[in-house]
């Protein structure tokens, strides 16, 4: 049984694992990321890290316009 | 068994059917069986299409290909799963709503042409998974020779191959309804914007991909090995400013990616 996260949380994991995350939201149930450049394979760790521990959809944000 | 063995079977079983109808979408599994059923009865089996709002337009292209490539007779019917209420609400249950009414209509055709069989592409895969849509097919006695002769999914792509089926490695498509979480409305705006969105994502060469719909918001899911392609700054803008031109509000990739059923 998995608890959702919080933002604090999210970016103290991304942190620990190298990469800096600017902002963590829920939209519509959905964690969005802002991160600074990583390699994919990076990326997709993390996404697979969080989503064990509790945040059903991780995604990055890739429209910083909107 | 060998692939050819089980072929042989499930003709021979097929040919003690005067007349056998199809359910046709076009994918990997209702294709082996309708080759099967022309294998077995020739004219006599007729493979139909049901197209709907959940059918994306490239799906039935590709049906009506297939159809031609295997040379059974083919034909569409056109209904809406959005005429019911209970489908639109998108339950768990949203699958049975939808099969109940596909396969009603079908089931119209069935008698229409005197066949003793309505056959569907379930296969030994399908069971294990939550699927309600099974439980409708099932309360209508539908014919599942794949389910029946225990073929599990790489089978049937080893089956589609046997039999010179083009389509033998098709991603699955499944219907695009599934693309919105359970309990938001199943809406022809939020089907159409996936549809678009898919396309757009195909276009630049993803085969294993979805695009969900979260109220608008647009999580992409490609491949984990596609991940770093989706996210290189061009292509990334590019599919952002085309999902946006079809509808989204946001645009999203989403870190786990995207893995099919029955994939490594």
């Amino acid at each position: 049984m998995t608890t959702e996260l919080t933002a604090q949380e999210i970016i103290a994991h991304c942190a620990s694992r190298g990469v800096t995350c600017e902002r963590a939201e829920l939209d519509t149930g959905v964690w969005v990321l802002s991160l600074a450049p990583a390699p994919a394979a990076v990326l997709h760790r993390l996404g697979v890290e969080l989503k064990a521990m509790g945040a059903r959809w991780v995604t990055l944000e890739v429209n910083h316009e909107r | 068994m060998s692939v050819e063995a089980r072929i042989d079977a499930i003709v021979d079983e097929m040919r003690g059917h005067e007349k056998i109808v199809v359910a046709f979408s076009g994918g990997v599994d209702s294709a082996v069986v309708a080759a099967l059923a022309f294998r077995a009865v020739g004219d006599r089996a007729r493979a139909v299409t049901a197209v709907s709002e959940t059918l994306a337009g490239r799906e039935l292209d590709e049906a009506v290909q297939v159809a031609t490539e295997i040379g059974i007779p083919h034909e569409t019917l056109r209904f809406s799963e959005l005429d019911s209420p209970d489908f639109r609400q998108n339950t768990t249950a949203r699958c049975f709503f939808c099969q109940s009414m596909r396969f009603d209509h079908l089931q119209v055709i069935a008698d229409r042409v005197g066949a003793s069989v309505l056959a569907s592409g379930t296969n030994a895969d399908d069971v294990g998974d939550d699927r309600p849509g099974l439980a409708a097919m099932e309360a209508r006695g539908i014919y599942q020779p794949l389910l029946k002769h225990a073929v599990a999914k790489s089978e049937v792509r080893d089956m589609a191959r046997a039999l010179g089926l083009s389509i033998w490695d098709k991603p699955a498509a499944a219907c695009l309804s599934s693309r919105i979480p359970h309990g938001l409305e199943v809406t022809h705006e939020r089907l159409k914007r996936i549809e678009l969105g898919e396309d757009v994502l195909h276009s630049y060469g993803f085969r294993h991909c979805r695009v969900r719909d979260h109220d608008g918001l647009a999580r992409i899911e490609v491949a984990p090995e596609d991940l770093e392609k989706v996210l290189e700054p061009a292509r990334r803008d590019a599919i952002v400013r085309e999902l946006k031109s079809a509808g989204f509000r946001r645009v999203v990739v989403d870190l786990c990616g995207y893995r099919a059923a029955g994939r490594q």
